[in-house]
């Protein structure tokens, strides 16, 4: 028995509880339930928005003060790379030489592969593990190609060609998410977009364009390509070169004016958005016709509430489609992380997140254009992760209580099967699973219980008896 | 049942509920995001409380409330404090770190049972799991935590 371990565990609590705040009911009274018809209430001292907007500039400026302070004016002996003022393609970064060798996830052997039909196939899911002596990776991003399943990890592409043994291949800058274009692969992230292409054998870099601060969102179509990177908008015809927006989306008129400083959120029916002081842009989407941008005001639960669309045909001048968001009252779209952005699969977006109440008010959009948007009913209480590829579009979310995530699938955006069991381990968590969809595969790892799944479609539903 | 009634039995409900609840949410998500999903799903319990007080299982209920509240916080950094070495009684200092790299399920299952003394049926009514299901969580994460701290051999 292993005593010692469990006083080990129980004197911990026993620490925790010292440590550990009690709630009181009037701490309930007063919590900060950021979803609509929360209870009015006021923020206790240190959440009010003016508080935290003080201690936030306090601190930005003792941070700003400090190199000042320690090493003068002049900054020290620190030599930094200036950065560019705009986007220049330039020579591929310098990567690391350390040889990284392939390895071969191993199948659980006490998990048997799960079979589990859905109204579009069987599919047929196995779980794996990473060796012994490989550490786990949660990547940010992870999507299906051509060429089999690409991951990105900061600083690291893994590429798999049979879904069992990974390579990595350095990418030389920070990244966040991938991108398909054609046959190749577009990774963006921290300053910097870089493009990859299969020479038959490998993913390999093809070029590097430097932008000044990092790239939160790219898309592109027939119109070119945009990126958005913090609040700008750049464009160019062919990557080759980029161009700032002439006239961006306006992320300012999310700003409370100083006559009024609650009026102009408080009408767009978001009671978490009172704090407001500034809009982002959420997301870029290319479209036959342009682009379509969608912003929204910003506030310390970073919700996406009642996004306006911005609508550009050639990513330079960009004019607000209307001045009301076209997914509703009360609605908040997730749409700015891999696996809760907006999913396009041949011109039609999907969107998710949930309307009015949180725990109960799940909702999936529709839209052909990206400009106006059908509320469809997926039945689906909380969706948490929606991904796709050329089966269709898969969302994962919780019902009940439960931990266990299960899937709904669909093929045209309209219709939604489920919900299906994904096999034990790929729970909600902590952090969520990350999902990729391709031609017959799911794809998932799992970071609680640090799996990688792959679900195969077996048999098209007409095959079933 | 009037304001005054059901602001009463809410009172009542969260000195009963509250140490049981905090301890299950800051087991799975740490202290910083388990105290927050604590005091939003008490204030999601007073908001519904006609509706939560009819539960079979409130408790339960607000700890589902409650661990959908903290996925929203998922970009935030699980919390386990390491306690000072000086402290009485003495704490394993790699036991911290090792929780936290344990399930979530896992770490609920370990804590709530040897830290809080919750028996097996208790842990599996809250999770919404069979009680094997519980004893399962609780071996490989007793596991886990021996090879990571190598104590109790």
């Amino acid at each position: 028995m292993s005593t010692d371990l469990k006083r080990a565990i129980c004197s911990y609590a026993e620490y925790l509880d010292e440590v550990l705040p009690a709630i009181t009911v009037d701490d309930a009274l007063v919590a900060d339930v950021d979803r609509p018809h929360r209870l009015r209430s006021h923020p206790v001292w240190y959440r009010r928005p003016t508080v935290v907007f003080i201690a936030a500039f306090v601190v930005a400026l003792t941070l700003a003060l400090v190199p000042v302070v320690l090493f003068g004016s002049s900054g020290g002996d620190v030599v930094e790379t200036p950065s560019p003022t705009v986007p220049v393609t330039t020579t591929l970064p310098l990567v690391e030489s350390l040889e990284r060798a392939p390895f071969t996830l191993i199948r659980s052997p006490d998990m048997e592969p799960a079979r589990v039909p859905t109204a579009i196939g069987d599919f047929e899911f196995v779980t794996m593990r990473f060796p012994s002596g490989k550490e786990f990776v949660l990547p940010s991003d992870l999507m299906d190609t051509r060429h089999g399943p690409v991951a990105v990890d900061d600083g690291t592409l893994w590429w798999s060609t049979d879904h069992e043994t990974w390579h990595q291949t350095p990418i030389g800058v920070g990244s966040a998410r991938v991108t398909a274009v054609g046959d190749d692969i577009v990774i963006a992230g921290a300053t910097g977009i870089t493009r990859f292409s299969w020479d038959g054998g490998e993913w390999t870099r093809q070029s590097f364009v430097e932008f000044p601060n990092r790239v939160d969102h790219i898309a592109y179509g027939p119109r070119g390509v945009v990126v958005a990177s913090v609040n700008t908008v750049y464009h160019s015809a062919d990557e080759s070169g980029f161009t700032e927006a002439e006239r961006g989306p306006d992320a300012t008129v999310f700003w409370a004016s100083e006559t009024a400083p609650r009026t102009e959120v408080e009408r767009m029916g978001c009671p978490g958005t009172f704090a407001a002081s500034e809009g982002r842009i959420r997301t870029v989407l290319a479209t036959d016709v342009g682009f379509v941008a969608l912003t929204s005001a910003a506030h310390p639960a970073d919700e996406v509430c009642e996004p306006f669309l911005w609508f550009s045909p050639d990513g330079d001048e960009w004019t607000l489609v209307s001045p009301e968001s076209p997914f509703g009252e009360q609605s908040v779209v997730r749409s700015e992380h891999p696996g809760t952005d907006i999913v396009e699969r041949d011109g039609r977006f999907v969107a998710f997140g949930y309307q009015g109440n949180e725990m109960t008010g799940g909702a999936v959009w529709v839209s052909d254009d990206a400009l106006t948007w059908d509320r469809v009913d997926a039945g689906i209480t909380v969706p948490l992760t929606l991904d796709g590829g050329e089966m269709g579009w898969v969302l994962t979310g919780l019902a009940d209580d439960q931990s266990v995530l299960p899937m709904w699938l669909s093929t045209d955006g309209y219709v939604w099967h489920g919900p299906y069991d994904l096999p034990d381990g790929l729970l909600a968590g902590y952090l969520l699973p990350r999902l990729a969809v391709g031609s017959d595969t799911i794809y998932a790892i799992g970071p609680d219980e640090q799996i990688v799944v792959v679900g195969r479609l077996q048999s098209e539903p007409g095959d079933r008896s | 049942m009037t304001d005054v009634q059901a602001a009463e039995s809410f009172t009542e409900f969260v000195r009963d509920v509250e140490p049981r609840l905090k301890h299950a949410l800051v087991a799975a998500f740490g202290t910083e995001v388990g105290i927050e999903a604590t005091r939003d799903a008490l204030a999601v319990g007073w908001e519904r409380w006609e509706e939560v007080r009819e539960k079979p299982n409130p408790a339960g209920y607000l700890f589902g409330v409650g661990r959908n509240k903290a996925r929203r916080r998922m970009r935030r950094r699980m919390v386990f404090p390491a306690p000072p070495s000086d402290h009485v009684p003495w704490v394993e200092p790699g036991l911290p770190g090792a929780l936290r790299r344990l399930s979530e399920r896992q770490r609920v299952a370990v804590m709530l049972l040897h830290g809080y003394d919750w028996t097996y049926a208790e842990v599996a009514d809250l999770l919404g799991v069979s009680v094997s299901t519980v004893q399962q969580h609780e071996t490989r994460g007793m596991a886990k935590l021996r090879r990571a701290i190598g104590v109790g051999r």
